[in-house]
């Protein structure tokens, strides 16, 4: 891993080229979400208007009305579509997302602000302790290949890849919250715990986060433990694995440095980009156990028909999935010596 | 072909299990014309029974006999991922066989634009899409969406196949023997592509069958439309759980991971048994 | 010490498959008996295909499925006669005398050397251990002194194989056979890869070694140019089996075995202005040998005799050693 290895005149072109890349996808994904509400056949605005008029509350049309202009106003409805183009644009480069129809004033960022942390967290490290666990056991069982224990692995892997991975959140939820009532089944902590650095509340978000995360990392598990087999059993045929087996080098060594060394490169972009995945974030685990995550108040603004908060939460995804893969393709050429910046 | 089969149904127990599911989910679609209810009609028969002769799965808190009303969901969730995997290999394969046979300033175009749907997070515009048109989404154009997001990563595998196979000197060859370029392609490229596409496809088929169940179990999408996601969507409206109805969530469950493990260890196997390096590696019987 | 330092007895082998319905068996080494001895270089040529890295790699006592050995055996000969039968030797055992007594070069230098670790930290896996009671600072001293050897700088040690040029790597790999100065080394098709003038270079250094350590070379190519340079003896192998045995000079001027005849005949010699001639057919697949003699679909001078039984080596006129019927 020698920086001054890496950094050279190719190294730039590599960088420009990535980053002409995440530039081109937020271009796209900005179009995307400014095109679609636009071809939709619906209103947003009237969709949200209807919905408040038929609420237990009473409305008065002068305050609809002028909600209304002000609505158009603020997603900048008026105007020629070029220039609502150029807006949007406008108002990306300011941070300026608008803000949330039901919580009202209260701007949109601010609540993908407080949701994040959550889905982050519990992606984060549930892609990483899968990523981790999958491919210490994939590697493990593609060395060992001829040993009776791999067959059970694989299996189970295998039988667990293509179940999708909220049928493990409902499993687990029944089992652990209703038939053996361990594990708390809403909220990310206890109602009466002040958030913040300290130790009680640190303790109640683990405690209420464990079977989620679990859920997550079984269902992660499998996809990298058969991988890294796949990967596994081709290196251990190449010539310097065979090599280094004739020649007698440590077994342990081999499996080590030999292979898992080899065998991790690939991996690691694969990481990257399931890193991007996180900002889909796991809706129906966030949804079953009432995490307040990114997939959690999706959810509820599409059920309150509240418009800016998605078109954010859209926005923010499509940012935050490009810059994360831009970061990991920028770190990879520093732990792969031959990768060829092309 | 017939030797294959039979090689691979001794041998694999994949394969066994896969062809055992497919031939469960091909009953339940011919069932499901028999169908002696209407699928979403509700209060057809007594509710909240538990399986029986009578009702197989049992019946719903909505008085629906739930077997019958999957053999209907299922064949929609079939019928769903069958078409998006359908449509997005034919946006894949024009793809990937355009920009690997173009190759230069197009290929470089078409991969950017390619690794940018690949890299877009597909359910958050998901959602913003469900939001914009709600009740007014039928499945025919849900399906048209996913294909139109599904494309990209198998247009890149086809694309590094057909470059693979442009530096090969058979195709030189056959350049050199005056065969036209259209010929060379379908004769000579289209069996080493074939492959990829085939084991692409039950992917992109379990991947947008999940979505749609994704939504579906939110009740984001028609659920008046049954498919096995809107199925558990009801089961948890009427708190199946709570209130004794396991059933009504236990048979989409059971389906869902019957199905999808068995397709997918269908797969495997007819992988396994494709790669050369795998049937090599298979441990022989002493001569 | 005695003279013999590696044989093979009878030793057969075949690559076993058995999947989905279809069993496959490739009779890939066939009643191969071979004697190498001290301080000679030993070669072993034939064409592609014939089995050669195969019997290799038995040789050298590395057997894996699906090649399975069907009978005979290998034996290594220790300095003090104690004989050790390499394919049914315990892990403790081979480790034992891997690398120490027997090296290996494989077949193209590109891909043998770990591509993610510097070359040192590869000579620190290989032969380090085998050292001896050495310090780590002494090891490094020995092995910058051994490439010097083999006209190598220090910064050789500091870079990845992907950083050298395919003559350097091919000198790091046979620094790396001899640096522990085994009794044995097994080349296969060392320079094949090469352009000629780095190939004359490393042969002439590959001998060099060998007359220095008085150590034996068991060398194996399709080149018979190569063999004529280097070995002392020649084995001749088709299809599986050893068709002829001999001193070199002797497989050169009077090759008793029909096929020998051919390959030696078909050598360009400078001045020769006459056609070639070839041989009809192609090798057998070995999976459905031929009977008997396995060369007798192509042979010119077949009998009936040559379908139905298998020669063997027999002392022939000219000094080597052939199978075949004719040629007593």
């Amino acid at each position: 891993m020698s920086i001054r290895g890496v950094l050279g005149k190719s190294f730039f072109k590599y960088l420009a080229q990535r980053v002409g890349q995440c530039v081109l996808v937020v271009f796209i994904g900005i179009t995307l979400t400014f095109l679609l509400p636009r071809l939709a056949p619906t209103n947003p605005i009237e969709m949200k208007i209807d919905q408040m008029m038929t609420g237990p509350m009473r409305v008065y049309p002068e305050a609809v009305a002028s909600f209304r202009q002000a609505m158009y106003d603020l997603y900048g409805l008026k105007g020629g579509l070029g220039e609502q183009y150029i807006a949007t644009w406008a108002r990306f480069f300011r941070g300026d997302l608008g803000p949330s129809l039901t919580t009202y004033p209260r701007p949109v960022s601010h609540l993908i602000w407080r949701a994040m942390p959550w889905t982050i967290g519990l992606l984060l490290t549930t892609a990483i302790l899968s990523w981790l666990a999958g491919n210490l056991l994939g590697g493990l069982a593609g060395y060992h290949s001829d040993k009776r224990w791999t067959k059970w692995v694989e299996l189970t892997a295998n039988c667990i890849r293509p179940i999708p991975y909220y049928i493990f959140a409902f499993v687990l939820l029944i089992v652990f919250c209703f038939l053996v009532p361990i594990f708390p089944s809403s909220d990310a902590y206890d109602r009466g715990v002040k958030e913040g650095l300290n130790l009680r509340f640190m303790v109640s978000v683990l405690y209420h986060t464990f079977l989620p995360a679990l859920s997550l990392v079984i269902t992660g598990v499998g996809g990298w433990l058969l991988g890294m087999r796949a990967l596994v059993s081709n290196i251990v045929s190449e010539d310097y694995v065979q090599y280094a087996e004739f020649a007698g080098v440590r077994k342990g060594t081999i499996l080590g440095k030999y292979v898992m060394r080899n065998a991790l490169l690939p991996q690691l972009t694969g990481l990257g980009m399931g890193l991007g995945t996180i900002f889909s974030g796991a809706l129906i685990t966030e949804y079953v156990f009432g995490i307040p995550g990114i997939g959690l108040i999706s959810y509820r603004a599409i059920v309150s028909f509240d418009y800016s908060l998605i078109m954010g939460i859209s926005m923010f995804s499509i940012v935050g999935v490009s810059v994360s893969v831009l970061i990991v393709d920028l770190l990879y050429p520093f732990f792969a010596p031959r990768v060829r910046l092309q | 072909m017939r030797k294959a089969f039979s090689g691979l149904w001794k041998t694999s127990g994949y394969f066994r299990f896969g062809i055992v599911s497919i031939s469960f989910a091909v009953l339940m679609f011919v069932l499901s014309f028999f169908s002696p209810y209407k699928p979403m009609e509700s209060f057809v028969v007594p509710a909240n029974l538990p399986p029986s002769l009578a009702h197989l799965f049992g019946t719903t808190s909505r008085g629906q006999d739930l077997f019958w009303q999957m053999t209907v969901a299922l064949r929609n969730s079939l019928l769903f991922g069958a078409v998006t995997a359908a449509l997005s290999r034919v946006i894949a394969i024009w793809v990937g066989m355009y920009a690997g046979y173009r190759g230069g300033l197009i290929d470089k175009a078409m991969m950017a634009v390619n690794d940018s749907f690949i890299i877009l997070p597909v359910l958050p515009i998901l959602l913003l899409v469900q939001f914009l048109v709600r009740e007014k989404m039928n499945w025919f154009y849900m399906a048209s969406m996913l294909a139109l997001l599904g494309w990209p990563y198998d247009a890149r595998l086809i694309r590094a196949q057909v470059l693979s196979l442009k530096e090969r000197i058979f195709s030189e060859t056959a350049v050199f023997c005056g065969m036209p370029t259209g010929r060379i392609i379908i004769k000579e490229h289209l069996p080493y592509v074939m492959p990829i596409i085939f084991a692409t496809t039950i992917n992109n088929f379990l991947w947008s069958i999940g979505l749609e169940v994704t939504l579906s179990i939110l009740g984001l999408t028609n659920i008046n439309n049954a498919s096995i996601g809107v199925v558990i969507f009801w089961a948890n409206q009427h708190q199946a759980l709570i209130s004794g109805t396991w059933w009504w969530l236990a048979a989409p469950v059971g389906i869902t991971v019957f199905v999808f493990a068995g397709l997918y260890l269908l797969a495997v196997a007819l992988n396994e048994y494709i790669d050369p390096r795998t049937r090599l590696s298979m441990k022989a019987v002493a001569a | 010490m005695t003279t013999e330092v590696l044989r093979t007895n009878a030793l057969r082998a075949s690559y076993v498959t058995h999947l989905y319905g279809m069993d496959r068996e490739v009779r890939v080494v066939e009643d191969v008996s071979l004697s190498m001895r001290r301080n000679e270089v030993f070669g072993i040529a034939g064409e592609s295909g014939c089995g050669k890295t195969t019997l290799l790699k038995l040789v050298a006592g590395f057997c894996r499925p699906p090649l399975f050995v069907q009978s005979g055996s290998v034996e290594f000969v220790g300095e003090r006669g104690n004989v050790l039968s390499l394919l049914e030797a315990s892990p403790d055992e081979l480790y034992g005398i891997r690398w120490r007594q027997i090296s290996y070069i494989m077949q193209g230098s590109m891909n043998v050397l770990n591509p993610v670790r510097k070359v040192y930290k590869s000579f620190l896996d290989f032969a380090y251990p085998h050292m001896g009671r050495m310090t780590e600072r002494e090891f490094r001293m020995v092995v910058i002194d051994h490439l010097g050897k083999l006209r190598l700088g220090r910064e050789v040690l500091n870079s990845f194989p992907h950083e050298l040029s395919g003559g350097m790597r091919q000198r790091v790999t046979i620094g790396l056979a001899t640096i522990c100065k085994p009794s044995i080394i097994i080349a296969d098709e060392p320079t094949t890869a090469l352009d000629v003038v780095i190939q004359r270079e490393t042969l002439g250094l590959m001998k060099r070694i060998q007359e220095e350590l008085s150590l034996t070379i068991v060398l194996v190519t399709h080149d018979l140019a190569v063999h004529a340079n280097m070995a002392d003896r020649i084995a001749i192998m088709y299809a599986g089996t050893i068709v002829e045995e001999g001193l070199t000079t002797d497989i050169f001027e009077q090759p008793a075995h029909p096929y020998t005849r051919h390959l030696i005949g078909s050598l360009p010699r400078i001045g020769d202005k006459e056609r070639r001639g070839f041989l009809k057919g192609a090798p057998p697949n070995l999976a459905a040998p031929p009977s008997g003699c396995r060369f007798h679909p192509r042979c010119p001078i077949a009998v009936p005799q040559c379908a139905v039984e298998v020669p063997t080596l027999k002392p022939c006129a000219g000094g080597t050693k052939a199978a075949c019927f004719l040629a007593e």
